[in-house]
């Protein structure tokens, strides 16, 4: 970030409480704000609400949630509207239909042009082929344009996932763990890439991780959940400490530092 | 790092260019095209051969004449392709159609391979109706005799759609709530048409049993004219509708997260669905298989982008009834049996031979 962010830029969410039945999967959760040009990470232990949390700031939940993106309410928006604005890119990968890869970019954006949510609305084709092309071209993966998505690896699908995201070109990407598929090689170029996106677009980035040392390394901000509250919050070298690693995670571990500055966490064993 | 390598066992000779991309997209859109218009000429073929075959056999030169000229070929001739071969061969192409396009979005917006109006109790809700009509004497006021049986079995087919419909709405259901609801439709209204069938006299329980095999032989110009109608009033939507059933093939979350309204798309469908295979299902009786293959089949041949994947269910679903009518009339000479019957023996061939035969798109 150059220049100091207007207090109202980027995405914020205040008061979000989720029950499924009498389940209460996230209570009065406020978090962010989520800055433009950043890329940040929602850790936590599984079961913590993280994946919730995105879905209740993309509107994919009913919840009381009242979520801000620069300072515009998008809870009052339509489905449409909003998904065109903040995107979700579930855990689940792409099923393995019978679709080559570029025709699923393609529909992706032919989809939100159908729901009228694109300015471009009612766009040509060609619009929808040349960014399904750019996205997959960012991703390393334009050899797999014209293959079907179930002759694809589960990795493979993983990043046709994420060039079906980023080919919408939305300004907030919510990304619900979008390396769990991915070999260490494309785990590192696939983080490299959202930095670069978000820096280049002043993008909203916020990635559900589990690997605690791209968190430490390679994002910006971290917000860190625990049995559905939000327990810290914060640049990552002040937020992963021995004590939160202890009481969230469960784990005695140490955060070392690498004779070349990088901070990495060492776990002795489980708490 | 500034882009992730090409990776995948199918790049020894580097990553193609855009341009080369680009131009195998627009090869396999024209052999999409090209599979669409092959299917529709196997229908045009199909039904010259339904005129051609048979006791009365008419050249394609006769039948030709006999279209354009009525008034000038003998009385019989002009009877027996108006009134009796030339309804029969357009309801099997209707017909087809409309349950090839019922299955293919069935089988999408319930993302299940085993959904259709077959399997999921439309045509057993048909059967049902229809036994009350036969069996009972039930039957809606103030319709012509000849929609009795119809006018029955389009009631509870309808109905037994909206049954789907709210309990897809029900809180928590999922989409396999919805088939396995469908399957136990199936079978209570098997069990009911079986309870009407033991009621039943024997000239009852006869026409009844008849009606469940599944029959062209009822056809009128009017049944045919209302097929059509409603596929002309309905396809459209199928087709507007189709980004966002390929969409919804990639999973429903990722499709309500791409911006598309889920249970809308699915309303919208099971809307369109129940109206063509009611009413499909209540002109001919139970002819179940074709609404299951032929999106099978549509997906083997184009994929499921579904701007091709929806006419080529359809036009698959209209070959292989076709097919199978004028096998209902070749089998035994003189004798039309069942279309129904004859549906699944001529159709397993074509589906099996395309299903088991894996391959890619290009």
């Amino acid at each position: 970030m150059t220049s100091a962010p207007s207090p109202q830029a980027g995405l914020s969410a205040t008061h979000v409480t989720v029950q499924y039945g009498r389940r209460i999967v996230l209570q009065d959760v406020t978090a962010g704000p989520f800055r433009p040009g950043s890329v940040c990470a929602l850790l936590g232990p599984n079961g913590s609400g993280k994946s919730t949390l995105m879905r209740a700031m993309a509107g994919l939940v009913p919840s009381s949630a009242c979520v801000t993106l620069n300072g515009a309410e998008l809870s009052g928006m339509s489905l449409t509207d909003r998904t065109a604005r903040c995107l979700y890119l579930p855990q689940a990968l792409p099923a393995a239909v019978h679709l080559p890869v570029l025709e699923a970019l393609i529909a992706a954006r032919k989809t939100a042009d159908r729901a009228r949510v694109l300015s471009a609305s009612d766009a040509p084709e060609e619009d929808a082929i040349q960014s399904a092309l750019e996205s997959l071209t960012l991703f390393g993966i334009p050899q797999l344009a014209m293959q079907a998505m179930d002759e694809l690896s589960g990795g493979q699908r993983q990043l046709v996932g994420l060039a079906q995201a980023l080919s919408r070109k939305p300004d907030t990407l919510l990304l619900d763990e979008p390396l769990s598929a991915l070999d260490l090689h494309h785990q590192f170029a696939v983080m490299d890439i959202l930095r670069r996106e978000s820096t280049a677009h002043q993008l909203v980035i916020v990635l559900v991780l589990h690997d605690l040392n791209i968190a430490l390394n390679m994002t910006d901000f971290v917000t860190v959940l625990h049995d559905g509250q939000m327990v810290a919050s914060g640049p990552p070298a002040a937020v992963l400490t021995p004590d939160l690693l202890r009481e969230v995670y469960r784990v005695h571990a140490r955060v070392e530092e690498g004779a070349d500055g990088r901070k990495f966490v060492s776990v002795d064993g489980i708490a | 790092m500034t882009a992730l390598r090409p990776s995948g066992p199918s790049q020894p000779s580097g990553t193609p260019s855009l341009a080369q991309i680009r131009a195998a997209y627009q090869a396999l859109l024209a052999r999409r095209l090209s599979i669409l218009a092959i299917l529709g000429g196997a229908i045009c073929l199909s039904v010259l051969l339904d005129f051609s075959l048979g006791p009365a056999g008419l050249s394609p030169a006769q039948l030709i004449h006999t279209l354009l000229h009525p008034s000038t070929v003998p009385a019989s001739q002009r009877i027996i392709v108006w009134q009796i071969r030339l309804p029969y061969a357009l309801m099997a192409v209707c017909v087809g159609a409309a349950l090839g396009l019922s299955g293919a979005e069935m089988q999408t917006i319930l993302a299940n391979p085993l959904a259709s109006p077959f399997t999921l109790g439309v045509s057993a809700a048909a059967a049902f109706g229809a036994s009350l009509a036969l069996v009972l004497g039930l039957h809606l006021p103030g319709l012509p005799d000849t929609w009795l049986i119809a006018g029955n079995a389009f009631v509870c087919a309808i109905g037994s759609v909206f049954l789907l419909d709210v309990v897809g709405h029900l809180r928590h259901a999922r989409t396999s709530t919805v088939v396995l609801f469908g399957i136990a439709l199936v079978f209570t209204f098997q069990a009911l048409v079986s309870l009407m069938q033991f009621m039943a006299s024997e000239d009852a329980l006869q026409d009844l049993v008849f009606w469940t095999m599944g029959s062209l032989t009822r056809t009128t110009w009017p049944k045919v004219g209302l097929l059509a109608a409603m596929g002309a009033l309905v396809v459209p939507f199928s087709f507007r509708a189709a980004w966002s059933l390929t969409t919804l093939r990639m999973g429903e979350e990722r499709a309500a997260s791409l911006g598309v309204n889920v249970p809308r798309v699915r309303r919208g469908a099971l809307l369109r669905v129940s109206l063509l295979s009611a009413l499909a299902v209540s002109f001919v009786g139970i002819i179940g298989f074709v609404g299951l293959v032929a999106p099978h089949i549509a997906r083997r041949l184009l994929g499921e982008d579904h701007r091709f994947y929806l006419p080529g269910s359809m036009l698959a679903g209209a070959l292989i009834l076709s097919l199978s009518s004028v096998t209902a009339r070749m089998l035994i000479p003189g004798v039309i049996i069942p279309t129904g019957i004859v549906t699944a023996l001529v159709g397993i061939p074509f589906f099996l031979s395309i299903v088991l035969r894996q391959r890619g798109l290009s």
